[in-house]
């Protein structure tokens, strides 16, 4: 057994333990932490499929950004109220549960019993891509590589990517429409007098 | 199985122990200096007393953290409460793997260390927010929350600065950074935009390690001592030793930055080549065999080592002085500064970089190109 | 402009500091000191421990001033001083009186330096010295915190 064999391996049982245990697990916080596990398993698999960015990407972003930001509200949430509200098990979970796992595992399978037969789209475009080339002449032009994927990204796929970016944004903007209360209002108003208080210490200092 | 113990995992494990005990070493004494640095600053005498000058200090203070009772709240979450301090320490560790701190003297060198090192900063965030939260009491929790709450600010604005020598060299190897100064088609212009964003850099790196003008996430006044109130002993040490380190690894990138990296290159003559190519080690005639190889190093990589660490002092320095001078931000002060002129500003910086790198080039330093050949794989990089 | 202008004071705050750290390596004095070798000046109002006084001239030199009146313990809120008194003696003279303090005790550990017992003494037997330095290591027997006539009588200060 070679070193990259065992080392999927470990990633393997362990990313799907932790996948496993976020979704059993009882308290909101340990289910993100299991999910960041989870999460670091698959840069190690990244990198064992020979994409660094990808994995490093998800490290950054997903590991890092975006899982501290889901532990700061799922922390926030944890008030005894919430709690309470999270306690109800709710008994259909597990019908649509397992239907959708049903129907991941037939995708799964499905894509996997036609693997290599479809077309794949980078060929038509000209570029081979790490399943079909071990080394290109030019690493960097490689899908793995920060500057391939970014070639690739901004000059063919640009387009798609700037209408995802528009919906992030949208999302965005919803999410602070949503957010917008009578009471945060309030709040700024009070930090405004608060700045102005300050201005008004500051050009006594001054005087 | 295969042999365990080649020689390349001899190499790597004999180079990272030694630096494990180099960077706890220079907790140790960073924080006597920063002590004494500090009284300095401040007319008094500072440590004195332990050794000559107070230079066991360190050693009597972690003989004293070593021996303290040790007590974990009852309601604590045990796993993660233990759990919390190694992720900090692991991760300022582990960044420091990713940097070079001298001609070929770095523990890996990974194509993309950049964002690794980003990717690590906030794992040691990870650290101080279960810190907080895991102890299950209001004012370490709180703690928590505003370091949640600062990181995230701040990391934004410490991603987009590093764009800024990333956009110029395209180059996502640390190495590139020091070497953009001595590449054919370096432009002093390059310096207007590289000037501001150090100095931004600097000031979202205090914020990501909470050190002073940002240290809210430990704000004494208000919330006792933050996410580490109820770490006693060696758990608790284990949080500014993952401070010091992640701020010797920003002052590193900085360095890497702004300061030409490893190198003495004047330009008319590079002071660390004259160094030459011997090596500095246990010779061969002990026998040491790859613990040897592992433990030797040129000249020439000596010299540049020892070149970057002066220049890591200066940062250092810098950080305690900073230190010494500002009163820290209230919490909306920091959050305001952070939203809405940091971010901005590094945007402003990256689009200007981005018009002249497009009018005059990328730099690629001497190392660009060896980094895409790596880029396939976490290369060893030996003296070989 | 854009708030850049607010980096100037923050730039001569960082000056001033530096000027102060290279002051450091000019010879300048510290305001902190080491302090059991070198000791600060207290000043003359300072009312530390107590000391009980002798005539130091006139015709009872060499007399103790305290005559055992017990005022002082009358006079303690905090109930330190204990004071039994004694008589004269032709042969065994001890103070101007007729009696004197065969025992003085002063619990240090109750002692709030309240100096009541200074104005309440009538020949001004019990002064408060400039010592401060009262930590010891043992309440238990012999209790070091509590001092004795012997203790306060004739005790060597440091100013």
């Amino acid at each position: 057994m070679d070193g990259q064999l065992l080392a999927w391996w470990m990633l393997a049982i362990v990313g799907s333990l932790s996948a496993v245990m976020m979704v059993l697990s009882r308290n909101p916080v340990h289910s993100v932490l299991y999910l960041v596990a989870n999460f670091l398993t698959l840069v190690g698999i990244y990198f064992l499929l020979s994409a660094p960015m990808m994995a490093v990407v998800q490290f950054v972003v997903y590991a890092g950004a975006i899982m501290i930001l889901f532990l700061f509200v799922v922390m926030f949430f944890m008030s005894p109220e919430a709690r309470r509200w999270l306690r109800p098990e709710i008994k259909s979970q597990w019908v649509f549960g397992t239907l959708l796992t049903v129907m991941l595992l037939t995708v799964v399978y499905i894509a996997l019993s036609t693997a290599g037969r479809v077309a794949d789209p980078d060929i038509v475009m000209g570029t081979p891509t790490i399943a079909t080339s071990d080394r290109t002449a030019d690493p960097r032009q490689e899908l793995g590589h920060p500057a391939g994927l970014g070639t690739r990204m901004f000059s063919y796929h640009a387009l798609p990517f700037e209408i995802a970016g528009l919906l992030l944004l949208a999302a965005l903007l919803g999410a602070v429409l949503v957010a917008r209360d009578e009471r945060s209002e309030g709040r700024t108003h009070l930090v405004h007098e608060f700045e102005k208080a300050e201005e008004g210490v500051a050009e006594e200092v001054r005087a | 199985m295969a042999e365990i113990f080649t020689p390349e995992i001899v190499n790597l494990l004999v180079r990272g122990g030694l630096l494990i005990f180099v960077l706890l070493t220079t907790f140790a004494y960073l924080t006597y200096t920063e002590r004494r640095v500090l009284s300095f600053f401040q007319w008094r005498l500072g440590p004195n007393r332990v050794g000559p000058l107070g230079l066991l200090q360190p050693l009597a203070d972690g003989v004293k953290t070593a021996l303290k009772q040790e007590m974990v709240p009852r309601k604590a979450d045990k796993v993660l409460y233990f759990l919390a301090p190694t992720l900090t320490l692991s991760a300022s560790f582990t960044t420091f793997a990713l940097i070079p701190v001298g001609e070929r003297v770095q523990m890996s060198s990974v194509p993309v260390a950049i964002l690794f090192f980003l990717g690590l900063s906030s794992m040691a965030a990870y650290g101080l927010i279960l810190a907080g939260w895991s102890s299950q009491s209001k004012y370490p929790f709180l703690g928590s929350l505003r370091t949640c709450a600062q990181v995230i600010s701040y990391e934004l604005a410490l991603g987009l600065c590093l764009l800024v020598p990333i956009l110029i060299t395209g180059s996502l190897n640390i190495n590139d950074f020091g070497n953009m100064y001595r590449a054919e088609n370096w432009n002093w212009i390059y310096l207007i935009v590289l000037l501001p964003t150090t100095v931004l850099f600097l000031i979202s790196s205090l914020a990501e390690t909470g050190r002073t003008p940002f240290d809210l996430p430990e704000c004494e006044a208000e919330i006792v001592a933050g996410y580490h109130t109820e770490y006693s002993s060696m758990k608790y040490a284990m949080f500014p030793m993952g401070e010091y380190i992640a701020m010797v690894a920003m002052s590193a990138m900085v360095v890497h930055m702004l300061l030409g990296g490893y190198h003495l290159d004047l330009g008319f003559v590079d002071l660390t080549y004259w160094a030459g190519d011997w090596k500095l080690g246990p010779p061969e005639s002990w026998g040491w065999g790859a613990y040897g190889d592992a433990l030797s190093l040129t000249a020439h990589g000596f010299a540049t080592t020892m070149t970057f660490i002066v220049k890591l002092c200066a940062l250092i320095f810098t950080f305690m002085w900073i230190r010494a001078t500002f009163p820290r931000l209230r919490y909306d002060q920091l959050m305001r500064f952070g939203w809405k002129w940091l971010l901005p500003a590094t945007l402003v910086l990256i689009f200007v970089t981005a018009a002249l790198v497009g009018y005059f080039g990328p730099v690629h330093g001497t190392g660009a190109d060896t980094a895409a050949q790596a880029a396939m794989e976490v290369t060893l990089n030996a003296r070989h | 402009m854009l708030g850049i202008e607010k980096a100037g004071p923050l730039l001569s705050g960082l000056s001033i500091t530096f000027r102060e750290f290279l002051g450091a390596f000019g010879g300048r004095t510290t305001v902190t000191i080491s302090y059991p070798e070198q000791k600060r000046q207290v000043a003359d109002r300072f009312r530390g421990l107590h000391r009980l006084e002798r005539y130091e001239a006139g015709p009872y030199k060499g007399l103790e001033k305290c005559i055992g009146c017990a005022l002082c313990a009358a006079a303690c809120p905090a109930e330190v001083i204990t004071v039994v008194a004694g008589e004269n003696t032709p042969e065994e003279r001890y103070s101007p009186g007729e009696r004197y303090a065969v025992v003085y005790d002063m619990d240090m550990l109750r002692c709030i330096f309240c100096g009541l017992c200074t104005e309440a003494c009538p020949t001004e037997a019990i002064v408060m010295k400039h010592d401060y330095e009262l930590a010891d290591d043992s309440r238990r027997e012999p209790n070091k915190f509590m001092y004795h006539k012997e203790d306060l009588l004739d005790r060597e200060y440091y100013w």
